[in-house]
Formats: structure tokens, C-alpha cells, sequence
């Protein structure tokens, strides 16, 4: 590696154990000058847990940490901030009703001290000058937080961890929440902070972007160091592979590079759908053992049209229909009556009921299924429910388990169990493994692929681009609520092909 | 194999009877031989077995999250129309009259929620008035008596089989149609309810229209006991969410609501009531510790909200 000299941030022997769940053992590392440092791992491999403990919102049981030459103890966020190590974090840490400057500067409202209170104009022209740096001029400090999007709030927190001039920057997973747009402005600070040669720690799920973005990479497992890698060695396969421990693991995607489904016959049938000014004129067709991959940005109006192809929507024109016969779909229930199903982009607030039970998540669309005359049969339910858990291998105590409780890999598998306790042909999934690590993920793939060869119809939309590639048939770009383009299956197929149609 | 989840479980569960068994245990303790008394001992199941019904049907609105004002309203109306606006109404009528009556009003409320996009309270609020000024009004100047076929009903035995029968259709309906079910459900998540192709609309409609239906058998039996109508009529309102409350309903609904808290829960504020009233305990001091004992269920039940849907 090039970095020279000595390293600007230290980290040794950290650990760190919540009750029983050692979540960090032992970990060391050193960060250079000018460097943006990759840290991957599976979910609750402890990488979260560490860089909270680099930046101060966790103490570490053990370990020290050097910074500069001096010993670094941060006693919260704000004391780490102030010392020069500040994190971009993946939830949303903005607060409603307050405006953009004054969630910018929130704990340091002394800096803008006027004669009476906080001096506004001085806040505020401090906040565009910032927001210029990273190139958000459409963010005007003086509105409301809730007026922007969740992109733009993400880069008020950008601002926020920038004003400070951190030498540091943690970006923790900051930017799977993000589109290809919001990503673009987070990559431009990360080069910005190498130039300056201040240096990155960027935690991430998606390894194409780790490979892109970082010079180096920590692989963590179960809260132990496995390797740091460089180079040649930085590819997905070998990332993976460390991850979870295993060389060689098979296929990922699909291994065919030919499209392969039934031409003749098609299942679904779109119809220009018009639904208010976000889904435009949009027609298509699914066909049998076809997975339909949709992509564009977050805000291209894929997501409405999933929900509108599910009949969530009252459209303003424009017909969905079922082939199989000639329904067409107006309502969720009567999607679910012609085994349509739906995997949403956010799983939590729309597909799962948290605090019940795994059993109850599953069996909700079991109702109808081998009544006792006009009573629901219960025991059947259940049995249902242990059948999909045993098979999707869904990791818990029990299916009596709070679907709360579960990661979120086996979340979605909970999800899936739900549509498949109905027999689903048609499945609409938005983002099926967004916020998966990598082991379940493969294992989500690998469903999709049989339940195609089970001859069922897939529509599977998604903002990583890679995936679509690796998994669809047929591909459809999505741009301002339209189709922009559709792509078959091939070899030759790249991410910058679609980035041409998206944006 | 006892699972952490399950122990939980059995614990929230379990939590409702042991305070009505301790609650009879004091009673019978301190209330003695007038706690024991028959004629007590029939006050108490004639009262709770009315309340036990209005909540059975309360229950179903409180599955899915949303506070159910309008049930004594409901119970007023009803009344109001057999016995006043149907002057001389055969005896045989009576029960049909007020079951018709009752779930009509259920099914208003529900169409108003859903389709209106009213609060539900709100509009339990206004039937609540709207009942009482009626009841005002129509009682003032005339009293309006019961057939004597419906009076002579006026016996132990009407009260428990009616509310025997109540209690039994609620836990089929609750527990095994999609009634209770996909109440349930929609009280956990509404959103997911609609997107796992539950017809939110539809059931929501379905348990006002439950409530509405037990308020109306309420009615009956109300006319039974006090042969006619009379200015008071309903006030269920409070009484059932306190003894649902008691009997372990989350006021959020969802998966742990259910029709045992209402059996449960009218049982002891009935039994509560009483022993208050023997102990001498004068009657606006009942309603302060009424309410004492809600707001202390309120907190607690609102610290743990977790559990299941098909028990």
C-alpha cells in the first residue's frame, strides 16, 4: 500500500460483550492518513458495534484506542465530534419540526450566540455555505426538516458531522438507505476526505461498493478480526468467502446467461397505469417462470408501481390484469384471492406484525384454508406455519417467537413463509433483500431461482443494480414513473448500461 | 419444552384471574355474610352479566385499536325506539326490535368510520349525547313501560343463559371466524392487515356492527330488569372500557386482546363495585377509585403490549 508513515487512529484489542453476546472480541486495527477503510462482515459480526465505539456512543469493556499519538477515550458522540471523529449513521437522525439549519447545528447552538438567543442569519448562511461544499444547494436551511425527503435529510446529517472539519469519518451503512444519487454525494465527501488526506471507515453491505469505494477492507466475524485485504484480494467472491468463512461458495445469482421463460404464455397483464403524477402510462407484461426485473432510482415511482400491480392503489386509469381468467386486480384482497403476493420495500411497517408471533405472521393468509365448515381451522394454521419456518429454515426459538425479535434476514423469510402458505404464482417483491447480509441473502436468491423452476412468476424490483443483472429474465428501466428501456437476459449486460437509462 | 416467549405469555395471561380470584377472596373476607348473601350474590350476576355483554361486543372494536364510546348510546337508542317509538309492541318483538336496532347503529357507525373517515370515539361521543338528550326528552314527561311479557323475563336464570350465550358466540366469533381474527391484526398493523389482502374496511365495519349487536341484546336485557325506559339508560360507556381494561385488553388492540377480558373484567368490577358499596364506601368515592385502578392498568398495560393472535 502507499499509505506512508504512521497510522492516524489506532485500535487495540477492543471488546465489548452485551450480557452474554460477545459482540466485539479482541479486535485491533490501524487506520492511515488518507485512507478509506472498508469494514464488512454478516449481520452482528460487530462491525456497528466497533465503529460505536470508535466514535463514542458505546465504551469499550476492554481495549484502547490511540488517535494522533494520544490516548482517545471519547465520552459520547459530541466529545468524539469535537476531537475530530465524527460517524454518518444508517437510521434517521434527523428531528422533525426543527429546522435544517438547527438540525445541522444541534448541541451547538453556542457557536451562533447573538445579542438575543441564537443569531438565525448567522446560522443559517454558516449552513448553506455547507451544504454548497457538498454540492446540496436545493437544501435551504430555513425550512423545515419534514419538507425534504429522506436523501436530502440524510446529507442535513452530512453537513452536521462535516461542520465540525472531522480528520475521521465513519460511514455506517449510511448508504444502502440511499439512491444512486444521494450514494453519488456521499462518494464525492469520501474522495473530498482522501484528497485532504483525512481518512474514511465505510461499513457497508453491498461488496461492489466496497470494492469501488475503499482502498482497503476488514472482514469481522462473530466480533472477531478475520483479515484485512487489499488489492487484487478486494473482489466480491473473496469478501464473501471470508464473511462467512467459507472459500468457495457456489453460485450467487444465477449461473445461465440465457433468458428462459415461457414466451407464449403470460400471466399478468399491466395496462397504462396512471397514478397520480408518479406512475406514468406504464404497461407490461409477466410472463410464466419469468423473473421480470425492474430497476431505477428510489423516487423513479417503482416502488407505487409494485404497490399498484398488487391493486393497492385506486388508479387513475389504466387495468391490471390476471390472465388466468381475465380478472383484473382492484384490490388487495382480491390480488391475494388470485395468488398474487407482495414483498414490500419497507418489511416492518408493511408486510410484518411485530409483536406477534411468527406462527400469526405466517398464517395470515391462511384464513380460508381447510375451514370446519364456517370456522377457521386453526390447527392447520399452525401446522402451515411450522411447514414454511421448517423449510425456509427460518432461525428461532419457536414459531410462538415475536417477529420482532427476528434479524433481518429471517424477517423476510417470514414474509416469504406468509406467500407461500398461499400458494402464490405471482410474486411482486420490492427489494427483497435490502438490509440482508450475505449468507441470507444467497439463500433468498436461491429461492427465487426455484420457485421460478417451480413455475411461478417473479417481479422483482430493486435500486441495486447488480442484482437485477444477476437475477432477471427480462429487465425494465424505470425512470420518472416510465418505462425508459427493457434489456433481456445476457452475458454482456452491465450496471452502466442501465445507468444510462436511469438517470 | 417451556420457551421463553410462551412463559411470557402465560404470565400476561394469568395476571387478570389471579386479581379477580384475590379480589373474591377479599370480598368474601370482609363482606362476609352480606357478600354471600343471595340476594348479593344475584345483584352481582344480574349487573356484570348486562356489562359482560356490552363488553363481549366492545371487545371487537378494542381488537382493532379503536375506544368504543358508542355502546351505551347504542343501548339508549335501541330502547328509545321499541319502547317509545313503537308504542304496544307485541313482547315477542321486543328482542328483535333491539337487536335490529342496535346492530343498524353499528353498521352506521362502522360506514362512518371507514367511509367518512370519522375518529370512532368521536362518533361514539356524539350517540352518546344524542341518546342521552333523547332519553331526556321522550322520559320527562311520560314514563313508557315494558309488555309484561318481557318483565316477567325478570329472573336469575334469563340473565346468565342470555349472557351465558353471549360470551360463547363472542369467543366462536373472536376466535374462530376471521371476525375477531383480522381485527386483531389490524390492531398490530394496519398497514400490513391491507397489504396481506385483508379487506380492512370491510371487518372494521363488521365489529361495529358486533358491538352494536351486543349493545342491542343489552338492551333488551335492560328493559327486563327495569321495565321500562328511564333517563339513565345506558352510561356503559366508561364502566366497559375500565372492565376490559381489568380483564387485560390493551387499549391498542391487537394480538392479545380477547373475549376472556371481558368475562374476566366485568366479573371484577361488578364484584369491585359491590364490595365498595358494602363497605360503605360512599358512591362518588366508588367512581375515584374506579378510576385509581384504571389509570394504574393503563400504565402497566401500556409498558408490555406483546403476544399473539391464535392463542
Amino acid at each position: 500500500m502507499e499509505n506512508s508513515g504512521k497510522p492516524r487512529l489506532i485500535v487495540e484489542h477492543m471488546s465489548k460483550n452485551f450480557g452474554i453476546v460477545k459482540a466485539v472480541q479482541d479486535v485491533s486495527l490501524e487506520l492511515y492518513a488518507g485512507e478509506v477503510r472498508g469494514l464488512i462482515g454478516e449481520n452482528g459480526s460487530g462491525k456497528s458495534t466497533l465503529s460505536a465505539m470508535i466514535c463514542g456512543s458505546l465504551k469499550p469493556d476492554e481495549g484502547t484506542m490511540t488517535f494522533d499519538g494520544k490516548a482517545f477515550r471519547p465520552k459520547s458522540i459530541i466529545d468524539a465530534r469535537n476531537k475530530g471523529i465524527a460517524i454518518l449513521l444508517q437510521e434517521r437522525g434527523t428531528i422533525d419540526g426543527m429546522s435544517v439549519a438547527e438540525n445541522m447545528f444541534i448541541g451547538m447552538e453556542d457557536d451562533f450566540k447573538g445579542r438575543f438567543g441564537v443569531n438565525r442569519d448567522k446560522m443559517h448562511k454558516k449552513a448553506k455555505e455547507i451544504l454548497h461544499q457538498i454540492g446540496a444547494d436545493h437544501i435551504h436551511p430555513a425550512d423545515l426538516v419534514n419538507a425534504y425527503k429522506f436523501e436530502d435529510r440524510k446529507l442535513v446529517e452530512v453537513g452536521r458531522a462535516l461542520y465540525t472539519d472531522p480528520e475521521i469519518l465513519i460511514v455506517d451503512e449510511t448508504t444502502s438507505a440511499l439512491s444512486l444519487q444521494g450514494r453519488e454525494y456521499i462518494y464525492n465527501i469520501i474522495r473530498d476526505f482522501k484528497k485532504k488526506n483525512k481518512s474514511v471507515v465505510f461499513i457497508g453491505h453491498d461488496l461492489d461498493e466496497i470494492m469501488h469505494v475503499c482502498d482497503r477492507a476488514t472482514v469481522l466475524k462473530d466480533g472477531k478480526y478475520v483479515a484485512t485485504i487489499s488489492g487484487e484480494e478486494m473482489n466480491p467472491a473473496k469478501m464473501r468467502g471470508l464473511m462467512i468463512g467459507r472459500e468457495n461458495l457456489g453460485h450467487y445469482y444465477r449461473t445461465d446467461f440465457q433468458p428462459d421463460y415461457n414466451e407464449k404464455e403470460v400471466v399478468l397483464r399491466a395496462e397504462h397505469l396512471n397514478y397520480k403524477s408518479v406512475i406514468r402510462d406504464v404497461s407490461l407484461e409477466l410472463h410464466k417462470q419469468e423473473i421480470l426485473g425492474v430497476c431505477g432510482l428510489s423516487d423513479s415511482g417503482m416502488h407505487d408501481l409494485a404497490k399498484a400491480l398488487f391493486g393497492a392503489y385506486k388508479l387513475d386509469s389504466g387495468t391490471v390484469t390476471i390472465m388466468n381468467g381475465q380478472k383484473a386486480i382492484t384490490s388487495t384482497t382480491q390480488a391475494v384471492r388470485e395468488k398474487i403476493a407482495y414483498l414490500p420495500k419497507d418489511r416492518d411497517s408493511e408486510s410484518l406484525f411485530m409483536h406477534t408471533s411468527i406462527k400469526d405472521n405466517i398464517s395470515v393468509t391462511c384464513f380460508d384454508q381447510k375451514k370446519i365448515g364456517p370456522l377457521i381451522n386453526k390447527r392447520h394454521m399452525k401446522r402451515v406455519a411450522g411447514q414454511q419456518a421448517e423449510s425456509l429454515n427460518i432461525r428461532c426459538s419457536s414459531i410462538n417467537q415475536l417477529a420482532a425479535e427476528l434479524s433481518g434476514g429471517n424477517k423476510q423469510k417470514v414474509v416469504v413463509g406468509k406467500w407461500m402458505a398461499n400458494q402464490a404464482d405471482i410474486l411482486i417483491m420490492d427489494c427483497p433483500t435490502r438490509g440482508i447480509d450475505v449468507g441470507v441473502k444467497a439463500a433468498i436468491y436461491d429461492l427465487i431461482c426455484q420457485m421460478k423452476a417451480a413455475g411461478k412468476s417473479i417481479i422483482m424490483l430493486s435500486e441495486e443494480m447488480a442484482e437485477v443483472i444477476g437475477m432477471a429474465d427480462r429487465l425494465l428501466v424505470i425512470k420518472d414513473g416510465a418505462v425508459q428501456g427493457e434489456f433481456l437476459r445476457d452475458k454482456t449486460l452491465t450496471e452502466h448500461m442501465l445507468v444510462e437509462k436511469i438517470i | 419444552m417451556k420457551k421463553k416467549a410462551d412463559i411470557r405469555q402465560f404470565i400476561s395471561t394469568a395476571v387478570p384471574y389471579i386479581g379477580l380470584v384475590l379480589l373474591i377472596i377479599i370480598s368474601i373476607a370482609t363482606g362476609g355474610k352480606s357478600f354471600m348473601a343471595a340476594k348479593n350474590l344475584r345483584n352481582i350476576m344480574t349487573q356484570s352479566s348486562i356489562l359482560m355483554v356490552v363488553a363481549v361486543g366492545t371487545a371487537f372494536v378494542m381488537a382493532h385499536g379503536d375506544m368504543d364510546f358508542a355502546n351505551g348510546g347504542t343501548m339508549g337508542l335501541a330502547m328509545v325506539v321499541t319502547l317509545a317509538l313503537c308504542k304496544g309492541i307485541p313482547s315477542w318483538a321486543v328482542f328483535p326490535m333491539c337487536l335490529a336496532v342496535g346492530t343498524f347503529i353499528g353498521v352506521a357507525i362502522g360506514f362512518l368510520v371507514t367511509r367518512l373517515r370519522v375518529v370512532a370515539f368521536i362518533v361514539g361521543m356524539c350517540i352518546m349525547r344524542l341518546s342521552s338528550a333523547i332519553l331526556y326528552t321522550t322520559t320527562n314527561k311520560k314514563t313508557w313501560l315494558a309488555p309484561a311479557g318481557v318483565v316477567k323475563l325478570n329472573k336469575p336464570w334469563f340473565y346468565l343463559m342470555v349472557c351465558l350465550g353471549m360470551v360463547i358466540a363472542g369467543i366462536v366469533f373472536f376466535e374462530f371466524t376471521k371476525i375477531g381474527q383480522y381485527n386483531k391484526l389490524i390492531g398490530v398493523n394496519r398497514n400490513a392487515a391491507s397489504l396481506s389482502g385483508i379487506n380492512v374496511n370491510k371487518y372494521l365495519v363488521y365489529s361495529f356492527a358486533a358491538s352494536g349487536l351486543c349493545a342491542g341484546v343489552a338492551a333488551f336485557m335492560t328493559t327486563v330488569r327495569t321495565g321500562g325506559l328511564s333517563s339513565s339508560t345506558g352510561n356503559y360507556e366508561v364502566d366497559t372500557l375500565i372492565a376490559l381494561t381489568i380483564g387485560g385488553m390493551p387499549l391498542t388492540g391487537g394480538s392479545k386482546a380477547s373475549i376472556r377480558a371481558a368475562v374476566i373484567g366485568a366479573l371484577a368490577l361488578t364484584v369491585l363495585n359491590n364490595i365498595l358499596v358494602l363497605w360503605g364506601v360512599n358512591a362518588d368515592f366508588v367512581n375515584v377509585v374506579k378510576g385509581m385502578v384504571f389509570l394504574t392498568l393503563v400504565l402497566i398495560s401500556s409498558r408490555q403490549n406483546a403476544g399473539q393472535v391464535t392463542g
